[in-house]
């Protein structure tokens, strides 16, 4: 059993930055997550970097997100994009109810200049709809503001391989089972899904990012943590339908949003508390349809947009109750389990996507004095892997005989590490052929990608390469990315097929909440390959129902 | 400018070209609108007539043991009105199966000699290997999918690939094939993989079935493939070799029996995913049998309206790209398909035919205009039940007249064939182009009669 | 901030993130683009794919669902985008009709907006060419020049001249095009004879100004929209009532702008007038009156812009006509609706690919024993001619409406 300074658990966004500041601060650290990196909460959010603009009744909150702003634009210039963010509104007084107004533009515009962007400002509805000609023109003004966007799928990866890098042991598909925090012999039990083994590991210090199953963890280690789970619902539109970000109202008096959002367009979010289990959530038709009728007062044309799926996470708030969801707090809460006798133990609640590096910090401060040990944060500063130099993509498209837009979209998603993938081609020039003709994603990134970022199912591809998230949402990419995927891992022909089917129901886990319009051609597309031709409806594999295929 | 004719067949899939074509030969004036391509021309090589029962976990061993099943089971399958008079008797199997051989062997007339003929009959399901070495049990192929001696448990078969072609990776292929090889069933000894290098343009990447293809068709590309062949066949000693659908466009048949003489092995083609070369085979096969008719066939033509009178459809509205028109017919044939061809569309509220809206029901004849259509599908995406979403199109009586609620038809003069119509599920039957082929077979005999009635 | 400095600020930051916002006719072609199921049925088709192959030219299928999905990315696109030569068989062959070409034409406006240094050079030196002379071919310096080259051009066809004319009030406006007006004269020349035997009551220009469809194609939107204005403003102030064209591309795109700027007047081709609006029976009157040209065994080439732009019928009125005309055989090619390659301002920058596309039909027409091939656009015409004549190929090549005028009787 080998003995860590600290064990984190949990592979989202929290749980990355921890394992990521760990060890760049010199802990030996080992992450376990019970799924691949990323593949919970922080999938399913729009990827906002929030300057905090909307808790503008919590300015602490808002100094904090506005400098991770200028943080990120440093560690992680290469994955970062900036929207410009319009919010229609039909009357003043929407805006200047309770003095509203005055406070959150002067609270922005504080801290605009730091992050690079101009203050909140007030376009008349000409000067709007030359903006964004979808827009209703039924306005009295819009706000204008910006925000920075970043892949989360990528953001939590390149954390997780700056651990990686800097000594820490990265465990996916390893779900906890038991926790020892109270006696000095601290340890924490867990099953490796891939090895099909129990096993054991040992540490001084114990951190719970579990997210959702935060509570969960906790328990295991005897510990109490109690957390609001809350659910929040995404649309999802092919391409960009919007140039830019807009704000809307929603049905209830909440704020939604249709951000664009790389080549696809996200409409979100609900909030509605849940009991639920997280695996099993789907986004139901009134969230759709929530979304759709909020967003549809400023964006009259939304419904002849082409859904093409629906994401749904649980966000593990901090336990503010009798309020509403947006009155919750949301800042985090780093919990020290010492107080309720289990000194070995640390949980969070709370937190967003753009704290997740303040989290790791003052949580990584508390282990190192714990720990008795003297460091020095460095995460603000280092960027993280392929943020290095700039990549010119013309001229590698040049070199390496490539279309111009992957080597774009390559860049977009690893820069620098962009010619490490091409390399690759270059004893393999058969692996420039497109796998996935949506993203695009050639062969290479994928081989790269399952040699260096240890993904176990084409579901953990996807999180890396973005394979089947476009209009076709796998219908094409689905069995060749599994022929390169069962080559590479060495699958057994049942396992290459069982690849296949399982990823086309994690695709339509998302893709039958809101089956419409365009998506049922693609559809009878999709039986059409793996149903009539390929006969994979009726192959005689053990097929393991999913967690939401089991609950309905 | 406007046209008048006897028969407007909406739809250029098997099932619009069949009932034009039989209409055509009947001594109709026919023309026929297409507004673009459907599932026929993505087909993948194979005709299924009937393979399951929806539900079933093994499949019938020939079509005809299908049939009667589906007629005893499936009152409102398309096969089953096959079976029904106009008094609406209980169906009659046989009258089935005869009509559906009566179609079948008038398609494989038609198409013999030509790129897209196949071989096969009703007396048994065969099971054809897809790009993913994955099997289904299907009626007839395309002659370069057909093995006349299929593999024997002392043979070995080798699936070849090529380099830079991603849509087919033959080790995987090989993978899928044995692990589904039923315990004890007779198959190859031995399944084998190699890469073959025979880049068209010089480059191994990109690759594209079609592009393939095309080579093949020439001499230098047949015989890089041959030599690459070869070289494999002898090293591996196999005895059949299993390719990507890739033999050529036009002149398949005769590359598939060229290489078959250069490497002394038994040559193949996969089912094809899309792009389907065998699926473009079969439409080229297909228009030229129609054309063959003297009947007109108008690409790049939408249905976009229609004029009724009464109980008659009058007249067709049919837009190209900058033009508009009127066609003025005395019956119409609507196979306009079903999603994919564009005959159903649907949105959060229900489905709905999209020219006439006509009334559109499941496979119990529930209509679904107001069924959200993720209320008709599966939590599970692949399954023997498929989705009910994929059975839902019009109600039909025995003559295949689409009918209204109270189930007498919408129309006098107008007909219906092929995937637009309800009650068959051909994803999970495997019996889509067969369905095609046997209702518009009936759909244009029985239009050429209506018109032949009233003139 | 002051009102000019948010217009800065917010300009500032959409030029940055490479954001142009999208014109109400552009969302159009983004729901057109939205319907791409994927499926590559297209890359089955497409001449360029078919020419160059998949890697050269990624296809249709990956300019719908890949190239157009992310406005700030089209730049990235510029390697593929200008090889389409908007044929248009991918959308005719397409499930969903992804309007393939309107896409095409919409990155490539942009990335003129945006990155004008990705835009093929040769094809800035025709934008120059028609914000210079407001037509896509250089002009005849010299009228005289200009008259001698008609006038020999015409005595090669042994066509008769008709006065050029402007008529306010005619009931037809004669539009040949820039090409049949400063290059291929002879078109322009033929269309005057045969509207004039027919009595049809035409009238051409004062001024020739280009349609604007090379514009478009460049990515020149506003040019484009500019040059349709004004040619709205010369139609509206002869006050016709139709249009008659003897250029494809011509026939399409002043098809789609009488539409879309509400001109109230159809636009035909000289074939479709001929067959719907003169008719068949007096074609064939006419045809028949004096037959003085021998027999000859002829194969037909369909513009894109025709078949796929307007309609396929016009392909059917094509044969029509041609049965009409005594002594005269046609004989398939198997290639007559095949894109000459001609197309998209593809021969401009990449002529190999346009060459190369043409191959095809090059191989299949030479096969044929025809003498002539005819082809009712001069762009077609002059594509196919010079491939043929490369090509070591004997067969002559003109458009149709010399081919027409040639057959009508001369004395009447």
């Amino acid at each position: 059993m080998t003995d860590y300074d600290v064990i984190v658990i949990g592979g989202g966004s929290t749980g990355t930055a921890v394992a990521r500041d760990c060890a760049l601060r010199g802990l030996k650290t080992l992450l376990l997550e019970r799924d691949d990196i990323a593949s919970a909460t922080v999938g399913t959010c729009a990827g906002m970097i929030s300057s905090g603009f909307k808790y503008y009744d919590e300015p602490d909150i808002m100094d904090m997100c506005s400098q991770e702003v200028v943080y990120f634009r440093r560690i992680a210039r290469h994955i970062i994009m900036k929207n410009p963010i319009l919010m229609p509104f039909s009357d003043i007084e929407e805006l200047t109810r309770g003095g509203e107004a005055r406070s959150f533009t002067d609270e922005y515009a504080k801290r605009a200049e730091e992050r690079g962007v101009p203050p909140i400002m007030f376009l008349s509805p000409e000067e709007s709809l030359s903006i964004e000609p979808s827009l209703n023109p039924d306005m009295a003004a819009s706000l204008y503001y910006e925000e920075f966007f970043i892949d989360p799928f990528r953001l939590c990866l390149l954390q997780a391989i700056d651990a990686k890098q800097h000594g820490a042991t990265i465990k996916t598909y390893c779900e906890v089972t038991g926790i020892e925090a109270t006696n000095p012999a601290r340890s924490v039990t867990f099953y490796n899904r891939a090895t099909r083994q129990v096993e054991c590991a040992g540490a001084k210090l114990i951190v719970n990012a579990g997210g959702p199953w935060a509570g969960k963890v906790a328990a295991m280690a005897g510990a109490p943590l109690e957390l609001r789970l809350n659910k929040g619902a995404h649309v999802i539109m092919d391409r960009r339908i919007v140039n830019v970000g807009i704000s809307s109202r929603a049905a209830d008096g909440r704020w939604i949003y249709l951000y664009p959002h790389e080549n696809t367009t996200l409409l979100g979010t609900t909030a509605l508390d849940t009991w639920e289990d997280p695996d099993v959530i789907v986004a139901s038709h009134d969230e759709i349809e929530y979304l759709l009728k909020s967003i549809e007062w400023v964006v009259p044309s939304i419904r002849q947009a082409r859904i093409i799926r629906t994401m749904e996470g649980v966000r593990p708030l901090v336990p503010e109750w009798k309020r509403s969801e947006d009155k919750v707090t949301r800042g985090y809460r780093i919990i020290d389990h010492e107080k309720d006798g289990v000194d070995g133990l640390v949980s969070f609640t709370g937190g967003k996507l753009v704290m997740c590096r303040h989290m790791a910090e003052a949580v990584t401060d508390l282990v190192s004095k714990k720990l008795g040990r003297e460091t020095v944060c460095r995460t603000h500063l280092d960027p993280l892997p392929g943020n290095e130099a700039d990549v010119d993509v013309l001229a590698l498209a040049v070199e390496y005989g490539l279309s111009q837009h992957a080597v774009e979209r390559l860049r977009a998603r690893r820069g620098t590490e962009t010619s490490a993938v091409l390399a690759l081609t270059k004893e393999h020039p058969e692996w420039k052929s497109t796998i996935c003709t949506c993203e695009p994603v050639i062969e290479a990134e994928l081989r790269y990608a399952i040699r260096n970022e240890f993904p176990q199912t084409i579901g953990d591809l996807r999180r890396r390469v973005r394979l089947g998230t476009g209009p076709c949402q796998g219908t094409f990419c689905t069995f060749k990315a599994a022929a390169v995927l069962a080559e590479e891992l060495d699958f057994s022909g049942e396992q290459y097929q069982l690849e296949i089917i399982d990823f086309l129901a994690e695709r339509w886990k998302g893709k039958r909440p809101p089956m419409r319009g365009g998506q049922l051609g693609q559809e009878e597309l999709t039986q059409g390959l793996y149903a009539c031709v390929a006969n994979l409806d009726h192959c005689d594999l053990t097929y393991e129902l999913k967690p939401w295929e089991e609950a309905a | 400018m406007d046209i008048e004719t006897d028969l407007v067949v909406i739809g250029g899939g098997m099932a619009g070209l069949v009932a034009g074509s039989v209409a055509a030969e009947a001594g109709l004036d026919v023309v026929l609108l297409r507004k673009g391509h459907g599932a026929t021309a993505q087909s993948s090589g194979a005709i299924d007539i009937i393979g399951y029962v929806p539900g079933a976990a093994t499949y019938f061993m020939n079509p005809v043991e299908g049939l009667h099943a589906l007629s005893a089971m499936c009152p409102f399958h398309p096969y089953s009105a096959l079976g029904r008079s106009k008094e609406g008797l209980p169906t009659d199997p046989d009258r089935v199966v005869s009509r559906v051989r009566g179609s079948v062997q008038w398609l494989k007339d038609k198409l013999s000699g030509s790129c897209g003929a196949l071989k096969g009959d009703l007396e048994e399901n065969i099971q054809a290997i897809s790009l993913l070495g994955t099997s289904k049990p299907t009626c007839l192929v395309q002659e370069t999918m057909w093995n006349d001696i299929p593999p024997s448990h002392d043979s070995v078969i080798l699936f070849a690939g090529l380099r830079g072609l991603p849509d087919f990776n033959p080790s995987s292929a090989v993978k899928a094939f044995m692990a589904n090889r039923p315990y004890g069933e007779e198959g190859p000894r031995k399944a084998v993989s190699c890469v073959l290098d025979v880049a068209p343009s010089g480059r191994p990447f990109n690759l594209s079935q079609i592009e393939i293809a095309r080579s093949v068709d020439h001499d230098a590309g047949l015989s890089a493939l041959a030599n690459s062949l070869e070289g494999q066949v002898l090293k591996t000693g196999a005895d059949y070799v299993a390719v990507p659908p890739i033999l050529g466009v036009e002149h398949a048949r005769e590359n598939r029996r060229q290489l078959e003489e250069k490497t002394g092995a038994a040559v193949f083609e996969l089912t094809a995913f899309p792009p389907s070369v065998p699926g473009l085979r079969l439409q080229t096969g297909l228009e030229t049998v129609f054309k063959k008719t003297d009947g007109r066939l108008l690409a790049g033509h939408e249905a976009t309206g229609v004029r009724k009178d009464g109980d008659l459809i009058q007249a067709i509205t049919a837009r190209a790209p900058r033009r508009t028109m009127e066609i003025r017919s005395t019956a119409v044939v609507l196979a306009s398909g079903k999603f994919l061809g564009g005959g159903l569309v649907g949105d959060e509220r229900g489905v709905r035919e999209s020219l006439m809206g006509l009334p559109v029901v499941d496979g119990d004849l529930i209509p679904v205009s107001d069924s959200r259509p993720q209320r008709l599908t599966n939590v599970i995406p692949l399954s023997p039940e498929g989705h009910p979403l994929f059975g839902v199109g019009l109600a039909f009586d025995s003559s295949f007249h689409p009918v209204g609620a109270d189930g007498s038809p919408v129309a006098q003069n107008l007909l219906a064939a092929g995937s637009v119509l309800a009650g068959y599920n051909y994803a999970v039957e495997k019996s889509g182009l067969g369905v095609a082929l046997a209702t518009g077979f009936a759909a244009g005999t029985n239009a050429a009669a209506y018109v032949k009635g009233v003139q | 901030m002051s009102d000019d400095e948010a217009y800065k600020a917010v300009s500032a930051t959409l030029d940055q993130e490479r954001i142009i916002p999208f014109k109400t006719d552009e969302l159009e072609v983004v729901r057109s683009a939205e319907k791409c199921v994927n499926c590559g049925l297209c890359l089955n088709h497409c001449p360029v794919v078919r020419a160059v192959g998949v890697d050269r030219f990624s296809g249709p299928r990956s300019i719908a669902v890949e190239l157009s999905r992310s406005p700030p990315d089209f730049w990235s696109t510029a390697d593929k985008v200008y090889l389409c030569t908007s044929c248009g068989t991918c959308r005719e062959v397409c499930p969903y009709n992804v309007d393939v070409p309107d896409i095409v034409s919409m990155v490539r406006a942009r990335i003129f907006k945006q990155r004008p240094d990705l835009v093929p050079s040769s094809l800035l030196a025709v934008r120059e060419t028609i914000a210079r002379y407001s037509l896509a071919f250089e002009p005849w310096e010299d009228p005289n020049e200009k008259i001698e080259s008609r006038d020999a051009r015409l005595q090669a066809v042994a066509l008769p001249f008709i006065q050029d004319r402007v008529v306010r009030g005619a009931e037809v406006l004669f539009y040949p095009g820039c090409q049949a007006e400063e290059r291929a004269q002879e078109v322009k020349e033929a269309a005057k004879f045969i509207l004039s035997y027919f009595g049809v009551d035409f009238t051409l220009l004062e001024e020739m100004s280009c349609c604007g469809l090379p514009s478009r194609l460049i990515g020149d939107d506003e040019t484009s929209r500019s040059l349709a204005a004004r040619l709205r403003e010369k139609v509206s102030s002869l006050g016709v009532k139709k249009i008659v064209t003897t250029c494809a591309g011509c026939t399409s795109n002043l098809s789609d702008m009488s539409v879309r700027d509400n001109w109230g007047v159809p636009v035909y081709h000289l074939i479709e007038f001929l067959a719907e609006e003169v008719g068949l029976e007096r074609l064939s009157e006419a045809f028949n009156e004096d037959s003085r040209a021998g027999e000859v065994l002829i194969t037909i080439h369909d513009p894109c812009h025709l078949i796929r732009h307007t309609s396929r019928q016009i392909a059917d009125h094509v044969i029509a006509i041609l049965n009409l005309i005594p002594n005269v055989t046609t004989v398939a090619s198997g290639v007559a609706d095949s894109c000459c390659g001609g197309g998209g301002m593809v021969g401009y920058h990449s002529r190999d690919v346009a060459d190369a596309v043409v191959a095809h039909n090059i191989e299949a027409i030479s096969a044929t024993k025809a003498k002539q091939l005819v082809a009712p656009c001069p762009l077609c015409t002059a594509q196919i001619e010079r491939n043929l004549f490369n090509a070591g190929s004997a067969i002559q090549v003109d458009d149709l409406a010399v081919f027409i005028a040639q057959r009508l009787p001369q004395q009447r």
